[in-house]
């Protein structure tokens, strides 16, 4: 079903991750082109991104936008600290899920209900939600999780690929054929393209843009999870840069800003690429203060990308068109 | 075309002088005069850039760029200043600065056409980036006597030098807005671009201009919060861009634009000060302090837009109903 457009586009961002990866590696064979690193960055830390980054893209594609996924991340992951740390996997993840999709149901309800505009109900609730983390975390730390919660992250149910990647990879995959393959999924780029002409062709948006802020949620709480397990303790600082990372992979792997087209695929092309930038800028000894320049350019530079590519479509369409008519 | 007649009071008025007169019982210590000149000193900064953002805001966009110009200025003017650059030179400079980010914002908006999110979202991150380069990851301190003077003198009676710059800004502006096309302009191109597309109106020129002052305002913001704690601080502006839109909303400029203008915003800038100086007299704690004014924001910011929702209902439902 996916057109040649989107295909191309995909490929597109493809080509330029690969022209990254290639540069790396001539800069700094040495550092960059082990099988070590690129399987910590790949493999190991990317899942991350990549995980916050859907919940972003599934929100964008909506024509709408979630600054809180990283900050309901860090307060589930604080709210079921303790029970993992005590062995209750069960509890721990009902406690996770209750966190994420609480905070996601609020995010839903503010922007389909009462109609906030998406940025600002979700910047209050980010506000609220690490306010709560803050207070919550009291400058405790929270570490020594059982080993078999670590192997959550850590461990290789398929030799070779680190269970993080396992779970990336089955989430990307439910994703996947939930939003390309499910009438409910269409209904994301549905509201995207049109918001008025869906919900007066019958369809429920309401419903449809609060779910896509829950799962949004879902998958902050899990990628929260996911990092108890990864560091072993519950630390704020793993809020780190990934709001704008997600909105940069977002846009750099191809899904626009007006939202409407665009697939997971794209937004894993896209996280590969921000997360590549970064390990690239720690290789190269780039002073950490000039990260947020580059991710900032890279979001200017995917703004103007996605201009050129549409133009470059419409003359092709047109040349089509022309050659239509002379035959 | 031009708005004759007597500036409009909005309500927001009273509502800041009823919450003062409530902060005096409150708080014994709050009622004074050098109280009083305080929480307009500290309204300066704010209320500066914040008259950028009334225009953005207007045109029912949003220039989220505005704290990091800010930074950009404060932390430009330190570090020149220590660098021995004569006085005159920095302050073209960094003024040049807002020109610049102000231009680049106009123009990916207005001519390229992109969303003003995401571009102002990139502008924002590009320049917090810069301000903490050029900073080297700390606050800058420095000395310059032009900077203190503006930041810190004042008239014999307490009242500070800044007041009196920031009252003659915000009247330029106000003047702009009542008194030229272009402050004309943008009540059309917010309460509907189509038709004012539709109406000859030269929106691009429009929408350019608005970030071009939103630009140029911010960066004499940083000038004067540099001057007011002789620092270069590269994250200064951050809470600002925020601050700022309460304050524009409460003000009575609404997300959708179209209406309000920078006499509310004066007002909204002053009750968001007159909060947090009442709450600190009050003895509550700093950070008690930012959840207790983010609260109020945010719920005032959704009253806000739940009345405007309520307002365009009815009014369609005015239009789509046989009126008798």
């Amino acid at each position: 079903m996916q057109n040649k457009k989107q295909i191309i586009n995909l490929a597109s961002r493809f080509l330029i991750l690969l022209i990254l990866c290639v540069v790396m590696s001539f800069l700094r064979p040495d550092a960059f082109l082990t099988a070590n690193n690129l399987r910590q960055v790949l493999l190991e830390q990317a899942p991350f991104t990549i995980l916050i980054s859907f919940g972003m893209s599934l929100c964008i594609i909506s024509h709408g936008i979630d600054i809180s996924l990283s900050s309901t991340m860090v307060l589930s992951a604080y709210l079921s600290a303790n029970a993992f740390l005590n062995g209750k996997y069960f509890l721990g993840a009902l406690i996770a899920i209750a966190v994420g999709g609480g905070f996601g149901a609020l995010n839903g309800i503010l922007i389909s209900k009462i109609k906030v505009p998406a940025f600002i109900a979700t910047y209050s609730v980010d506000f609220i939600a690490l306010g709560l983390a803050y207070v919550i975390c009291d400058g405790k730390y929270i570490y020594g999780f059982p080993d078999s919660f670590r192997a959550l992250v850590t461990g290789e149910l398929i030799p070779g690929l680190p269970n993080i990647a396992l779970v990336t990879i089955v989430v990307f995959v439910i994703l996947y054929v939930l939003t390309r393959f499910t009438n409910y999924g269409r209904g994301f780029y549905s509201i995207g393209h049109n918001a008025t002409a869906t919900k007066l062709s019958g369809i429920k948006a309401d419903g449809i843009v609060c779910s896509v802020y829950i799962i949004g949620g879902l998958l902050a709480a899990l990628t929260g999870v996911l990092y108890l397990a990864r560091l072993n303790s519950a630390d704020p600082s793993i809020r780190g840069t990934l709001t704008m990372d997600s909105l940069a992979a977002s846009l750099i792997g191809g899904i626009p800003f007006s939202g409407g087209t665009g697939t997971l695929a794209n937004t894993i092309a896209g996280a590969f690429i921000i997360v590549v930038i970064r390990n690239g800028m720690n290789i190269l000894n780039v002073p950490t203060t000039w990260n947020q320049v580059v991710v900032g350019v890279v979001i200017v530079f995917s703004l103007f990308y996605e201009a050129f590519m549409d133009k470059m479509f419409v003359r092709l369409a047109a040349k089509n068109k022309t050659k239509e008519q002379a035959a | 075309m031009i708005k004759k007649g007597k500036i409009k009071i909005p309500g927001i008025a009273l509502f800041v002088i009823v919450l003062y007169i409530l902060f005096c019982f409150i708080a014994q210590s709050f009622f004074s005069w050098y109280n009083f000149v305080l929480i307009l000193r500290n309204s300066c900064t704010l209320l500066i850039v914040s008259l950028g953002m009334t225009w953005s805001i207007l045109i029912a966009q949003t220039d989220l760029s505005v704290g990091s110009v800010m930074s950009m200025g404060a932390v430009m003017s330190a570090v020149m200043s220590n660098a021995g650059i004569p006085t005159v030179v920095i302050v073209i400079c960094v003024l040049a600065m807002g020109v610049g980010v102000g231009s680049l914002n106009g123009i990916l908006i207005s001519k390229f056409k992109f969303d003003f999110w995401v571009t102002t979202f990139s502008t924002m991150s590009i320049f917090a980036g810069l301000a903490l380069v050029i900073a080297n990851g700390a606050t800058v301190g420095f000395e310059n006597k032009f900077y203190d003077f503006i930041g810190n003198a004042t008239l014999p009676g307490g009242i500070y030098w800044l007041i009196i710059i920031t009252a003659l800004i915000s009247g330029i502006c106000i003047y702009v807005e009542r008194n030229t096309e272009f402050g004309f302009n943008m009540f059309s191109v917010g309460g509907c671009e189509s038709a004012a597309i539709d109406s000859g109106i030269n929106v691009a020129k429009n929408q350019f201009l608005v970030y071009l002052f939103s630009g140029i305002l911010s960066s004499i913001s940083g000038i004067l919060v540099a001057g007011m704690s002789n620092a270069g601080a590269p994250t200064v502006g951050v809470d600002y861009t925020f601050t700022a839109m309460a304050a524009v909303v409460i003000g009575g400029t609404p997300f959708i634009g179209g209406k309000g203008g920078i006499v509310g915003t004066i007002f909204g800038t002053l009750l968001l000060r007159i909060l947090t100086s009442g709450l600190s007299m009050m003895g509550i704690a700093p950070t008690w302090q930012k959840a207790i004014t983010g609260v109020i924001i945010v719920s005032l910011i959704v009253v806000d837009v739940v009345n405007e929702n309520r307002v365009v209902k009815n009014g369609l439902r005015r239009i789509y109903t046989d009126a008798e």
